[in-house]
């Protein structure tokens, strides 16, 4: 799925939150979105998931504006924060509640989350808790699973490194470029964690004060370098 | 210094708390709700002494209700359930360099100093003037309700030893009930309870010092168990960790053969049964059903139901509309809760709202079988059932809905039924009278009009309009929410 974002501004009171004239994503690449707290990856995903309506400009997915046309949802998976979690079902219902929204059969459902029990290290699926019981890096996990359940050609996922164990982590990293080397799939992920970042994207996007200040290809951990000096923190 | 410390940090959590920053009214329906109860306590007082007065003649008011000290100490007791404990409290100063026991006897000195211990004095003061003024003057009434004051603080101690000691095991909530079964039995078997009630009050309004000694050697003593218990309750309470076993988790599939509507319904029925808020408020609601429908059966089957047909029309329509009234007007204000992750699906709002709609016109099944029994055995007329069931879903129903285009706030799933962020504009307090009067003055209107046969049928073609015209009036809620969704979402998200 291609992203076009088109004079995008996004202002909380005298804060910008996002001030993108103009940037696209190519079908396929693995986007990193990085910069430091309030530069506006969060608010950016939300304008791209039709959370938030822009002050001006507006965002494109294979040439459709994301407010006014609904048929992205089809093929769009996403984790933000808990909030996207019903916490009051048990894991399986919660995949079988977004499984049945997409049309998937139990059949289906049951096959598609068991791809994810190396990920998941068998604390997920089959669980009798309800998910706000569970633990902080098992709901995020849960997250996850729940947007990729139905092969979305858009994914994207706001820090998804977040709260998870070392292990869980790598497991984590080779799930995503597993997943966009099979299927294709566009994804979009904003992380603090340089290196995972650098690790899987094809491209990195460095945002500062909403705007996208630097824009890296990434082949072969190309961005790293120009990362860790625009990170590195400087005696003043 | 720490006492008034801790006093100021209470305040200004309960004056910034996160309600009165998003709901500017919430402050003022606080202090309304308070101004409520304290004139109402006013009025019972001078009720009383006034019933009293005419109606017991060999005791005075005071005796009489001095009588009943103990049963006064029982609610205040059942009040105070509510109230968090000093070891649930302390968390906060526990790294600061003050000693523990210091910091549990402050904590201890400020339950004592609670407005709240005063709060029963807008009960008992104007009832002292009415009855203790006339024979002991100003005097008389400033001993009873220091008394009283005093008897309620060692009342709230009394509370906050009981309820820690069943923290650190259940079987310690044996104390209270021996404690209350056994002044029952005392009372029952000898009055000795309401003698000394009755002594305890006379010897405060005498402002004897043998009467306040004892309460103050009570409140000593209690404080120093609790000083004890609080220590040793510390290190529980910061270890303390609650049993989130789901023990059975039932799936309903008999809703499957809805499809994607079933899908909603079943979330919206987990909703409803598997979060505190809601699910306390759906029990507490079947079991007011229950007893209205009981009420209403026994005034429908006895033989002056004309003259009691106002009030069993109010039982029926009530049980009709609880459970929208209760958890339905709360449209969007539960879902705030996990809203962007629905809202970023496809067609999710609209089988939302399908799904409510319909699993909340099943629910009315329940008060059905409630009350057909008094149209089947009693006079209660089978067409006003079936008119007010057909009404409720086809009116009152789309009705409360309609709130899902107001509730802006985001209501909390695990805190009490009263607790913050319940009640969510004045929108909702407006729908949920007009959706309890609408029904009955409706019928008021029809029936001398055209006559109770039809009044009932047009109640029943008003219910089948608005049942089979779902689909219309639906989208165009549908619609109007997807317009406001951002402002929506924002709040809702701000509220959480």
């Amino acid at each position: 799925m291609k992203i076009r974002i088109e004079q995008l501004k996004k202002s909380f009171g005298e804060k910008v939150a996002a001030d993108i004239p103009d940037y696209g994503v190519a079908e396929g690449e693995i986007l990193g979105l990085v910069g430091n707290n309030g530069a506006g990856k969060t608010t950016l995903f939300r304008l791209m998931l039709d959370l938030l309506r822009p002050d001006s400009g507006r965002i494109l997915t294979d040439g459709k504006d994301v407010s006014r046309d609904e048929s992205w949802k089809e093929t769009t998976g996403a984790y933000m924060d808990e909030s996207f979690l019903i916490d009051y079902l048990t894991p399986d219902e919660y995949f079988r509640f977004i499984g049945k929204i997409y049309g998937l059969d139990k059949t289906t459902i049951d096959e598609r989350t068991s791809r994810f029990d190396r990920f998941t290290n068998g604390e997920i699926r089959g669980q009798k808790t309800y998910i706000r019981n569970l633990s902080a890096g098992n709901k995020q996990k849960t997250g996850i699973i729940g947007a990729m359940l139905h092969n979305p050609s858009l994914l994207i996922l706001d820090e998804p490194f977040n709260f998870l164990d070392p292990t869980s982590q790598s497991a984590l990293k080779h799930l995503l470029k597993e997943y966009n080397r099979d299927t294709g799939a566009t994804i979009l992920i904003s992380s603090h964690n340089l290196t995972h970042t650098v690790e899987i994207s094809t491209r990195i996007a460095l945002l500062e004060h909403g705007a996208v200040i630097r824009d890296l290809p990434n082949m072969q951990g190309a961005a790293e370098t120009e990362l860790e000096s625009y990170f590195e923190w400087k005696e003043a | 210094m720490l006492l008034k410390l801790i006093r100021r940090n209470r305040r200004l959590a309960e004056r910034r708390s996160p309600v009165y920053d998003k709901n500017r009214y919430a402050k003022a329906l606080v202090y309304a709700f308070t101004a409520f109860w304290a004139a109402y306590l006013v009025f019972v007082g001078v009720s009383l002494s006034i019933a009293f007065r005419e109606g017991i003649s060999c005791l005075e008011g005071y005796d009489a209700l001095n009588c009943g000290l103990a049963v006064f100490l029982f609610i205040d007791f059942l009040v105070r359930l509510t109230f968090p404990l000093p070891a649930q409290e302390i968390k906060p100063y526990l790294l600061l360099p003050i000693r523990k026991r210091k910091l549990i006897n402050a904590f201890l000195v400020q339950i004592g100093l609670k407005p709240f211990n005063l709060f029963w004095l807008f009960f008992f003061v104007p009832f002292g003037i009415m009855s203790v003024m006339p024979l002991y003057g100003i005097a008389g009434v400033v001993g009873y309700a220091a008394g009283i004051w005093l008897l309620t603080v060692a009342n709230a101690y009394w509370t906050v030893l009981a309820r820690t000691l069943t923290r650190i095991h259940i079987a310690w909530i044996l104390l209270p009930i021996l404690v209350y079964g056994g002044t029952l039995c005392l009372e029952l078997g000898t009055g000795w309870v309401s003698s000394l009630g009755m002594t305890a009050g006379e010897g405060m309004i005498r402002m004897k010092p043998s009467a306040y000694l004892a309460v103050v050697s009570a409140i000593a003593v209690l404080c120093f168990l609790n000083s004890r218990i609080q220590q040793a309750a510390i290190y529980r309470e910061l270890a303390r960790k609650e049993d989130n076993r789901t023990r059975r988790v039932r799936q309903y599939a008999w809703m499957d053969k809805f499809g994607e509507t079933g899908e909603y319904m079943k979330l919206e029925l987990k909703l409803i049964l598997r979060n505190k808020t809601t699910s306390t408020n759906f029990k507490t609601l079947t079991a007011i059903t229950v007893l209205f429908a009981l009420m209403t059966f026994w005034m429908a089957a006895g033989d002056d139901f004309d003259s009691l047909s106002g009030t069993v029309h109010f039982y029926c329509v009530y049980c009709f509309c609880a459970y929208g009234v209760a958890i339905l007007s709360r449209v969007m204000a539960y879902e705030g809760n996990y809203l962007d992750g629905l809202m970023a699906r496809k067609g999710s709002l609209y089988n939302l709202l399908k799904g409510k709609y319909c699993l909340h016109c099943l629910l009315l099944l329940i008060p059905l079988c409630c009350i057909l029994p008094s149209a089947v055995w009693g006079n209660l007329s089978a067409g006003y059932v079936f008119g007010q069931f057909f009404f409720t879903a086809g009116v009152t129903l789309p009705m409360l809905m309609q709130l899902a285009l107001v509730n802006d706030k985001t209501a909390p799933l695990t805190s009490s039924v009263w607790g913050k962020g319940q009640w969510n504009t004045a929108y909702q307090s407006v729908t949920v009278f007009v959706a309890l009067t609408l029904p009955l003055l409706l019928n008021k209107l029809l029936t001398p009009l055209l006559g109770e046969t039809a009044g009932n049928a047009a109640n029943i073609a008003l219910g089948l309009a608005g049942m089979l015209s779902r689909p219309i009036w639906m989208k165009a809620t549908c619609r109007r929410l997807m317009k406001k969704r951002y402002a929506m979402m924002e709040n809702l998200r701000n509220t959480r």
